[in-house]
């Protein structure tokens, strides 16, 4: 809870806010700003009978008008960020030069985004099982298990039984390798004759 | 049509889900919802949707039970709880403030249930009037609504609505049929897909809280101590739960304002009320049943502005918006017309689920304490299988798990710079239809919006007028009563 936290760390703390928030609205205005530009190439043309549009709104109208309101607000929102970040930070910035100690979170997240593209990129090549077991292990790995005798079971047996749920009680698809498919296909013949 | 077996067991089913994952702290039932939505998809509305009600109440039963037994509130709700629930379990009564916080739930559930019931007929009568000119302005109103609430910076909310709202314009264009920024690729031509955008900006964020604070510390094995409630101790405490139960309620009505809001006035309240104001805080009973009948009590009242004009006050009704509208029920006005039986058939069950709420809790409280000291180095890998499956079963599209990346990082983007998803969610969720009631409204004008609106729609109008000046009282009112932002985090905030 950052009210536990000394009023300069506090500081501190609510100076990022300010910062992230100005580059979240900076970011959302630029994004909106070249999306108006190149707006004619990303609508398509509208349908016409007799040279006449079918619809009484032009498709590119409520584009038009919520690309405006997110460049005005995002303008709007990036200027009371700037304010109030530098009334934040007038006091207690963070000196030049210092080492933030939140690089290790950071990379923790960054990497559990690039496995949860990778999980997504390896599910249909080497199916939900192997993925699973992967990303299950990574993630384990991750938060500071380093616990094997838990992690390998755990991550074994649970894509196991997702799979089974899902595939045999909800009967939705999961992607499998063909091996693996038949391998239960089997086991559960064998079971229904 | 409500009493069917399949439903209570699926409600069942979601209480039971709803209490474990409440019970862990750091588990929200915002991660829980945003989990198991894509279950409640693959089953008939009136299975589906109980089950995900069964989650909500649940979910926020279930983190008085870490708030309790630990001090740790397992969901935002539950953080009034701490105050006196631990300091009983303290002197080895955790049995009995369980107790306690288990039958105030109930009681304030199933009161605000009732009242629910009995309100959203009438209210959905009155807005059932409307046309598509109204029904633009009642859109509106309820994104200026989501978005005046979300925090202490208007202009913020308003943002993320608007780019919801930019989200739902890619795909098809509803009137015309044309395709619009679909970038080249085939799979954004029927839109950006609703689960994994749900999941990715609910379930992500909180994933990703997890994993940055690498929280998996609490280790030590908790058990449920002392004697249970006695009657004479439960009697005590009925008027206290009776005035929770009315603040809960009144709170619940009003979009934004949530469980904590209702948790703190609740106890605050029978502190005021109570002869002996200086045992609050020292294990005082009244203390857990005040936070927990306040906290359940806005469980149904949430659903009269959800049902009938599409407004969710939290972001857990959003979710829930979401699977209405995925199950083909889109809350609003034309709900009650079209599918009235069904909206009754499910409020019924919201009241009689209350009593497997009853039995489920008292019988499993010592296994979901025993639930509160399992590591999240074995629970969030689960949850992010689930979250990856979840997105791709309902279109079996590999597309799908990178939207949910995408979304996933949106939202954690959003919430580093303070950011409430829900308005971004509400603007892409009644982006469509408004874009449609719109073109309607523009086609009846014959372009001369204006003086269409002052000659021949006051209805609409006044809505138009109104719709700042209750934007600009609720937005008061919320910020009045929420907590400052630097002084807690998002999280805490979540039910």
């Amino acid at each position: 809870m950052q009210n536990s936290l000394k009023p300069e760390k506090r500081d501190k703390a609510t100076g990022t806010i300010h910062r992230n928030e100005l580059l979240f609205s900076l970011a959302s205005g630029l994004a909106a700003l070249a999306v108006i530009v190149s707006l004619p190439h990303l609508v398509a043309k509208p349908k016409l009978l007799f040279g006449r549009s079918l619809s009484a709104m032009e498709p590119t109208l409520f584009p038009y008008i919520i690309l405006s309101l997110i460049l005005a607000l995002s303008i709007l929102a990036a200027l009371f960020a700037a304010i109030a970040a530098r009334r934040a930070t007038t006091g207690a910035g963070i000196p030049h030069g210092e080492v933030s100690n939140e690089d290790s979170p950071l990379v923790r997240v960054a990497v559990f985004f690039v496995m949860l593209v990778a999980y997504g990129l390896l599910l249909k090549p080497v199916g939900f099982l192997i993925s699973s077991f992967i990303v299950i292990t990574v993630v384990s790995l991750l938060l500071g298990n380093r616990n094997w005798w838990q992690i390998i079971p755990f991550a074994v047996l649970s894509p196991v039984l997702l799979y089974l749920l899902a595939t045999r009680v909800l009967l939705v698809s999961l992607p499998e390798l063909n091996l693996i498919e038949l391998f239960y296909a089997g086991i559960f013949n064998r079971f229904g004759e | 049509m409500a009493l069917r077996v399949d439903t209570f067991v699926l409600a069942s089913a979601g209480l039971f889900a709803g209490m474990l994952i409440g019970a862990l702290p750091g588990f929200t039932t915002l991660m829980a919802m945003a989990i198991l939505l894509p279950v409640s998809f693959l089953l008939d509305p009136l299975v589906g949707i109980p089950f995900l009600l069964g989650i909500y109440k649940g979910g926020i039963f279930g983190g008085s039970i870490p708030a309790i037994l630990v001090s740790m509130p397992g969901t935002g709700a539950a953080i009034a709880t701490t105050y006196d629930g631990y300091q009983l379990t303290r002197k080895g009564q955790s049995r009995k403030a369980l107790d306690i916080a288990l039958f105030s739930s109930i009681i304030g559930d199933t009161s605000s249930d009732i009242f629910t019931l009995m309100m959203i007929f009438p209210i959905a009568f009155l807005v059932m009037q409307f046309g598509p000119p109204e029904l633009a302005a009642i859109l509106l109103l309820s994104l200026i609504v989501v978005a005046a609430t979300a925090g202490r910076n208007p202009v913020k909310g308003l943002l993320m609505m608007c780019i919801g709202l930019w989200f739902s314009l890619i795909g098809t264009d509803p009137i015309g049929g044309v395709e619009r920024f679909t970038f080249g690729l085939f799979e954004l031509k029927s839109g950006i897909p609703l689960l994994p955008m749900l999941i990715g900006v609910f379930a992500i964020p909180e994933i990703v809280n997890v994993i940055s604070a690498n929280s998996s510390k609490l280790k030590n094995a908790t058990r449920v101590v002392g004697e249970r409630l006695k009657f004479a101790e439960f009697k005590r405490c009925l008027r206290t739960i009776g005035r929770s139960t009315m603040i809960g309620t009144c709170i619940g009505i009003i979009p934004g304002l949530g469980q904590v809001v209702a948790a703190m006035m609740g106890y605050t309240a029978a502190k005021n009320a109570s002869d002996t104001p200086e045992n609050f805080g020292q294990g005082e009973l009244e203390g857990v049943a005040a936070a927990e009948a306040a906290n359940n009590a806005v469980n149904g009242p949430t659903m009269v502005p959800l049902l009938t004009l599409g407004i969710p006050g939290d972001n857990v009704t959003a979710i829930l918006l979401g699977a209405f509208v995925a199950q083909g029920l889109r809350p609003g006005p034309e709900l009650f017309e079209t599918q009235g039986s069904v909206v009754f058939a499910i409020l019924i069950i919201m009241v009689l689920a209350n009593i497997l709420f009853l039995i489920i809790g008292y019988l499993a409280i010592p296994f979901f304490a025993r639930i509160v000291s399992i590591k999240s180095s074995l629970l969030i890998p689960l949850v992010v299988m689930f979250a990856v499956a979840g997105s791709y079963v309902f279109r079996s599209d590999v597309f799908d798990i990178l939207m949910l990346a995408f979304f996933g990082l949106f939202g954690v983007i959003a919430r580093f710079g303070k950011f409430d998803v829900m308005p971004m969610v509400m603007g892409f969720i009644l982006g469509e239809p408004l874009e449609y009631a719109f073109g309607q409204t523009m086609a009846m004008s014959e372009g001369n919006l204006i003086n269409f609106a002052l000659t021949q729609r006051p209805g609409m109008l006044a809505i138009l007028v109104i719709t700042p000046i209750v934007g600009y009282l609720l937005w008061r009112s919320v910020n009045k009563k929420q907590p400052q932002p630097g002084e807690s985090t998002l999280s805490d905030n979540s039910p």
